[in-house]
């Protein structure tokens, strides 16, 4: 089952890319000791502050001559500063493409505290599939090199010198690659030198505060960039990837993006081309459909349902997709995969549909650098008669069609027969995305509560429901909601569930729950405070994260978004209502909320909304959106105080 | 971590291939083996060994099986039908075996095409060697797709690497099963076949009966030389479906057992780990003694110091009297001197921890190394040490002496003392030096005399204890402001210890602010002082005291003001958590894991505004039963303050099913009256 990914995996995977980058083929004299860097060098104490290593060295020299390859040499001083960071730093990895490329490790060692010099031990020199591929080995061409420091502990200063030399077919794609000056560690310096022959196209593009590098020319050209006491990264949670302000050089050896976009075309159109029964197919899927939005979802669909996705980055995997008949036979593929047999159904139904480049974890692309390796993920869109262009992500489960959640807001390489574009992907209306919840309480005289729920989800919340449940038996789902209903009325049992049918994509999904027992407030004296429950889905609300008073980053949020709420609170005659919560509005440049309340008789109603109308959000409107989401938590719009009606007990 | 329960784990990996029409004909060729070598003449020898395979299951055997299977209309809930399990194995007295396993899956939805699309067997280099006689794919049509030996993976394993164990010896066969959709059956067969033994002059084994899919049939038949006697237990069946029988001969014994339509195992949130209440068959040819005192024999010459680990043994020492603080001492340079990495080394990798001095020399090593270096220092201060394995993962099964562990840790046993100690080194974190959660947890002493299967003892509730002293104030405009003070023992010091470990410091106060949401929306954080420096030194007791400011906090309904007192919000209380959790549900099966015993005392004096008294106080809680007891008071006194205090007890890690429903009760009265407010009025009114 496919997922929004973690940031983790990216975090490892762009922090090893750091190190196997096209290298001048230089001697480097490897000395018998270890010179401890700027050990006793004054070093400003704020920037090693909470850092759990600091990088003392790192240079990285990259050598492309006109052949296609690419050799580089990396040497790095590292120094542990803390308990975890010999956990997290005490290991070297290398990720790399084996048909293209060897990583030798020229040199590794540790320098203790006490000031010995320990080479590395029998087997701490390995290489393994990384294990977020296990599942991907079909598409096995990548491994992992890992050094396995000895004597790591804090006050060890590690050392080790890497080459990666790379040789890249003809028709391979052109050489590209990125480099990144911050990280979670501060760096004390840092040299970068790209070599390459005169005759090599080079484009590069600095992101950050990056300075331009020193350039010299001649038969060979050298870009060189030098910094020095760049402090670490700090995260904010709920922000996008770090390297969204990170410092960072995106370079590519593509004349432009015509040769990078061809390159790529040549290979994907030669797959949708491939001359399978692609329309005995595409008749066969859409029988019983009448309107074109419905052939074209039908065919989405059977392609995300029927191929079993295999998780895998399109940069590790390769751009060379497996033909459609291929992936008809194995019924599984990656997005390279799932995206090329749409793309061929849709060709042999007539309709027009191009092929979409992205980035899954909302890098920022650099649209000036023809580098196809900023994207991991592709996806198609399809054009309908009537100029109606849908973008669509095959390669994760349970996406309603037309819903292209990865990426909103970013840029995108479109890849046409005879045309290419970087294009901004589409952010959707928050009305695309609706989660609407109801839920009525009958509280009884004494005390206990009976009631219903219902709830639909659309847009990101169809897609966020599915993702919980699809997969789920009905007994797995019952228990799943039980859990939600008991936290917002303890002691409370579901009785009977109906739900739509989960593998019907073409329906928003809807879940009604009835339910009984439980209590909403405890016995008190004279008065009473109820909280309306508030019954919550795992997949009814986006997740904003507003606990920070304050942002330095920008917050990244799944989607646009329109949530209601609503209760109906009915109350026993014997209790006489006080207060109620009172209506509320707050609005702001890109979020909503309001909450309306009537009573009629005892029954007490409650409309709440939020709305949500961007999926970046910089830090002065944080403070909004914090303010607005503080308040809507907050008590006074979510209690009743009764008290015992007159002439009852 | 050791890796020691892969032989009991063989039977239950999935992997079956189906050979047509009942022959063994043409197998592919053993990957990773050099002709001439030890390796292959140990192969040869195993293979020998006469597997009891019966009459292979023909592909229209296995089609009957699932037509049997859909006839009992399986319900909603079933994702797949395992419809045969069969294990098949001879083996000698030096402990190498020779195991033909078949297996075929009737998928039934998209998720069984997921959980069953791509099945792997692993194997391990320096032990054994596995081949796929045969995979294929019957379609729902009929049609059969054979996977040719070329489309079938042979890939290192590398999902230890997460744990920092980079050992490409652990490998996998990997199948990937094309055109798989629902109503497909799967089928396969492999061989596997002992090139060298973990357990010289032993054998281990085991197999499961149930799952969380349904099992038609599974069965194990393991074929001894005819003087062997088996000790043997089927633990989980309580009705006896398990059958046995026993063939005797002159050469050869069969010993086999067969369980058809055990009961599904559906798994619960919060569960006991599921080999717990799995069906399952345990093997083994010798008694815990024996175990113990064979290991002893294989071990102990990779526990001998030399004179650098014995001059730091005395630096570290040096100046300490007692023999419990010299323990502590060394146990300490173990934990944060010693990185947890695994890299293959090594007679029997993955068993025998690695020499002493290497590990010392390295100061790397995994959970086997370390405990072996810390037994190693114990006793050349004369401290009775043992090398020890454990599971920390789930509760083994002691009727029979089958290696379930996974894990090495060091028992002691103290002068003057009648009991055991167990130090668990591979977690930086332990105060206390093992983790409450190992309560209950099996344990074996290797040891040349020969130690009986044991249970690390459950902690009670006060050995995992915190305290929560919290000040606040609320001002005349109904802010708030106030002081928390945390401290606490045992699993309570090791839970935050680790969650501020495994933070960066520099995420600590977006975690707490988080965490402060639950006193008031928009809660902010002032400050925190936080004790020790360093989580991982644990000579100092975990500490720390918040500061924080929630602005309007009080909660204005008409003229009242209301308010919950902030630290009776429970956000600092792990455990209880975990309690309100596994509650949620109706009815269990199973019994639920709470992971240790637990303690919280909280109290809280709360200064209210000057113009304000109080209307109405939440009333007394008491709630005890099912080991837990939850009590709150709230009581005015005559400064303008209102004084809250609350106990929760947990004494026991575990919740059993009959005892659940008195359980959820217990937490549901304790949840109702979460709700309860304070309320003021002004005065005057």
């Amino acid at each position: 089952m496919r997922t929004m990914r973690s940031r983790g995996v990216y975090a490892v995977l762009f922090a090893v890319l750091i190190a196997p980058w096209p290298l001048r083929a230089q001697e480097h004299v490897i000395s018998e000791t270890v010179p401890v860097l700027r050990a006793t060098d004054p070093v400003d104490p704020a920037l090693l502050e909470d850092a759990d290593a600091v990088i003392l060295s790192r240079d990285t020299d990259v050598d492309i001559p006109d052949d296609r390859s690419r050799v580089t040499v990396q040497e790095v001083w590292m120094k542990i500063l803390t308990g975890n960071g010999k956990n997290l730093y005490g290991d070297l990895k290398v990720l790399f493409d084996q048909r293209f490329e060897t990583v030798e490790v020229l040199s590794a060692e540790t320098q203790t505290p006490d000031g010995r010099l320990l080479p590395l031990m029998d087997g701490a020199d390995n290489e393994i599939i990384p294990p977020w591929l296990m599942d991907a080995a079909v598409y096995g061409a990548i491994r992992q090199r890992i050094v396995s420091f000895s004597g790591v502990e804090p006050g060890t200063i590690i050392h080790y010198k890497v080459k990666m030399s790379a040789t890249y077919p003809a028709d391979e794609r052109p050489l590209s690659g990125h480099h990144m000056f911050q990280e979670a560690i501060p760096v004390l310096r840092e040299d970068l030198r790209i070599q390459l022959a005169a005759s090599v196209p080079f484009t590069y593009a600095v992101a950050g505060k990056l300075g331009a590098p020193s350039v010299s020319k001649g038969r060979v050209i050298e870009y060189a960039w030098s910094r020095e006491d760049t402090a670490m990264v700090r995260s904010e949670w709920g922000s996008a990837p770090e390297q969204n302000g990170v410092p960072r050089l995106e370079y590519s050896c593509a004349r432009d993006w015509d040769s990078a976009a061809g390159w790529l075309r040549n290979r994907f159109m030669r797959a949708v081309d491939e001359p399978f029964d692609a329309q005995a197919m595409s008749v066969e899927i859409t029988r019983g459909c009448v309107t074109d939005i419905e052939r074209a979802s039908a065919m989405y669909y059977w392609v995300c349902d029927n191929i079993r996705t295999i998780d895998i980055p399109v940069q590790l995997a390769g751009y060379e997709p497996t033909r459609p008949s291929v992936t008809l036979d194995r019924r599984f593929g990656d997005t390279r995969d799932k995206t090329v047999l749409l793309m061929a159904l849709y060709r042999a139904a007539g309709f027009g549909t191009e092929l979409v480049l992205f980035n899954r974890e909302s890098l920022i692309i650099e649209p000036s650098v023809p580098s196809i390796e900023q994207f991991d993920s592709t996806g198609c869109i399809v054009e309908l008669p009537a100029k109606r262009v849908y973008w669509l992500d095959p390669g994760v489960d349970n996406l309603p069609f037309g819903f292209f959640a990865a990426s909103a807001g970013r840029k995108a390489l479109r890849i046409g027969r005879s045309r290419h574009a970087i294009e901004t992907v589409p952010v959707l209306p928050p009305e695309a995305s609706q989660s609407k919840l109801e839920m009525n309480v009958i509280l009884g005289e004494d005390g206990h509560v009976s009631g219903e729920i219902d709830w639909k989800g659309e847009g990101y919340f169809s897609f966020r429901a599915r993702e919980e449940n699809r997969d789920l038996s009905p007994e797995e789902r019952y228990r799943a909601y039980e859990r939600q209903l008991v936290a917002c009325i303890p002691g409370a049992i579901i009785g009977e569930v109906s739900e739509s049918d989960w593998n019907d994509m073409t329906e928003s999904p809807h879940i009604h729950i009835a339910f009984s027992g439980g209590r909403i407030y405890p016995e008190m004296g004279e008065l009473s405070v109820i909280e309306i429950p508030e019954f919550r889905l795992p997949f009814s609300r986006i997740p904003v994260l507003t606990s920070m008073p304050e942002r330095m980053l920008p917050m990244r949020l799944d989607s646009t978004a329109r949530e209601t709420i609503a209760v109906t609170l009915a109350l026993p005659e014997t209790l006489e209502i006080l207060q109620t919560p009172k209506n509320t509005d707050a609005r702001f440049k890109h979020a909503g909320w309001q909450i309306r309340t009537r009573m009629n008789g005892n029954v007490y109603r409650h409309d709440e909304m939020f709305r949500w109308a961007a999926v970046d959000i910089d830090p002065a409107e944080y403070r909004e959106i914090r303010r607005i989401r503080s308040e809507s938590e907050r008590l006074e719009h979510r209690v009743i105080l009764v008290k015992p009606a007159r002439g009852t007990k | 971590m050791v890796n020691r329960a892969i032989i009991a784990l063989i039977p239950l990996i999935l992997l079956a291939a189906l050979l047509p029409a009942g022959s063994l004909a043409d197998p592919p060729p053993w990957d990773h083996i050099e002709p001439g070598s030890p390796e292959a003449a140990a192969l040869e020898r195993s293979q020998t060994l006469p597997a009891p395979l019966d009459t292979l299951v023909t592909p229209d055997e296995i089609r009957a099986l699932a037509q049997t299977a859909l006839a009992a209309r399986p319900g909603p809930d079933t994702h797949a039908i395992r419809l045969l399990v069969r294990d098949r194995t001879a083996f000698d007295t030096d402990g190498y075996y020779h195991l033909i396993q078949q297996e075929a899956v009737l998928v039934l939805t998209r998720k069984g095409c997921d959980t069953y699309g791509t099945v792997s067997a692993s194997y391990d280099l320096p032990y054994d060697r596995t081949r796929i006689l045969e995979a294929y794919v019957i379609a729902p049509d009929g049609t059969i797709t054979s996977i040719p030996q070329e489309d079938i993976l042979d890939e290192s394993n590398s999902e230890d690497a997460y744990v920092n164990i980079f050992e490409p010896i652990w490998r996998s066969k990997i199948i990937n099963f094309p055109g798989l959709e629902p109503g497909a059956i799967i089928s396969y067969t492999y061989e596997n076949c002992a090139i060298s033994t973990r357990s010289p002059g032993a054998l281990h084994w085991g197999h499961g009966f149930n799952g969380t899919d349904p099992i038609l049939e599974a069965s194990c038949r393991l074929r001894a030389p005819a003087q062997l006697n088996l000790h043997w237990a089927v633990v989980n069946d309580p009705d006896e479906r398990v059958e046995f029988s026993r063939e005797p001969g002159e050469t050869w014994t069969d010993w086999t057992w067969t369980g058809r339509n055990l009961p599904v195992i559906l798994e619960e949130p919060g569960m006991v780990h599921i080999e717990e209440v799995r069906t399952s068959l345990l093997v083994s040819t010798e008694t815990w003694e024996e175990f113990s005192r064979r290991e002893s024999v294989l071990i102990e010459p990779f526990l001998v110091p030399d004179d650098a680990i014995r001059a730091k043994v005395a630096e570290l020492t040096d100046g300490l009297a007692d023999p419990e603080s010299k323990m502590a001492a060394l146990f300490r340079y173990v934990t944060r001197s010693v990185r947890y990495l695994g890299v293959t080394y090594g007679d029997r990798p993955g068993v025998n921890p690695d020499p002493v001095t290497r590990t010392f020399a390295n100061n790397a090593g995994v959970c086997k190394d370390k405990a072996g270096l810390l037994t190693a220092m114990l006793r050349i201060i004369g401290i009775d040490a043992y090398y020890t394995l454990n599971n920390p993962e789930r509760r083994v099964f002691g009727e029979a002496a089958v290696d379930q562990f996974n894990h090495a840790i060091v028992s002691v046993k103290l002068p003057g003392s009648d009991s055991f100690r167990y130090l668990d080194v591979t977690t930086d974190l332990e105060k206390d030096m093992l983790p409450a959660t190992s309560g209950g947890t099996g344990v074996l002493r290797i040891s040349k005399e020969g130690h009986p299967f044991d249970r690390i003892p459950v902690s009670p509730p006060d050995r995992n204890a915190g305290t929560i002293t919290a000040e606040s104030t609320i001002d005349a405009q109904g802010n708030l402001t106030g002081t928390i003070r945390f401290e606490g023992i045992g699993q309570v010091d090791s839970s935050f210890r680790s969650a501020l470990y495994y933070i960066p410091e520099a995420e600590h106060d977006q975690w707490f602010n988080m965490l402060l949401q639950a006193v008031s929306p928009g809660a902010v954080l002032d400050g925190i002082d936080i004790a020790p420096e360093s989580m991982d030194d644990l000579t100092i007791p975990l500490t720390f005291t918040l500061r924080y400011h929630a602005p309007d906090f009080l909660v204005r309904l008409g003229g009242s003001y209301l308010f919950k007192v902030p630290s009776s919000r429970n956000f600092l209380d792990d455990q209880f958590e975990r309690v309100v959790e596994c509650a949620s549900r109706s009815l269990r099966h199973w019994p639920a894991d709470l992971g240790s015993t637990w303690q919280m005392t909280v109290s809280e004096t709360v200064r209210l505004p000057r113009g304000m008294t109080v209307q109405s106080l939440p009333k007394p809680v008491n709630v005890s039963r099912a080991n837990l007891e939850f009590s709150r008071t709230h009581a005015e006194g005559p400064d303008q303050a209102i004084r809250f205090e609350q106990t929760f007890v947990c004494r026991s890690p575990r919740v059993q099913a009959e005892e659940f429903e008195a359980f959820r009760s217990a937490v549901s009265d304790m949840r109702v009256e979460d709700k309860a407010f304070v309320i003021l009025q002004k005065k005057g009114r």
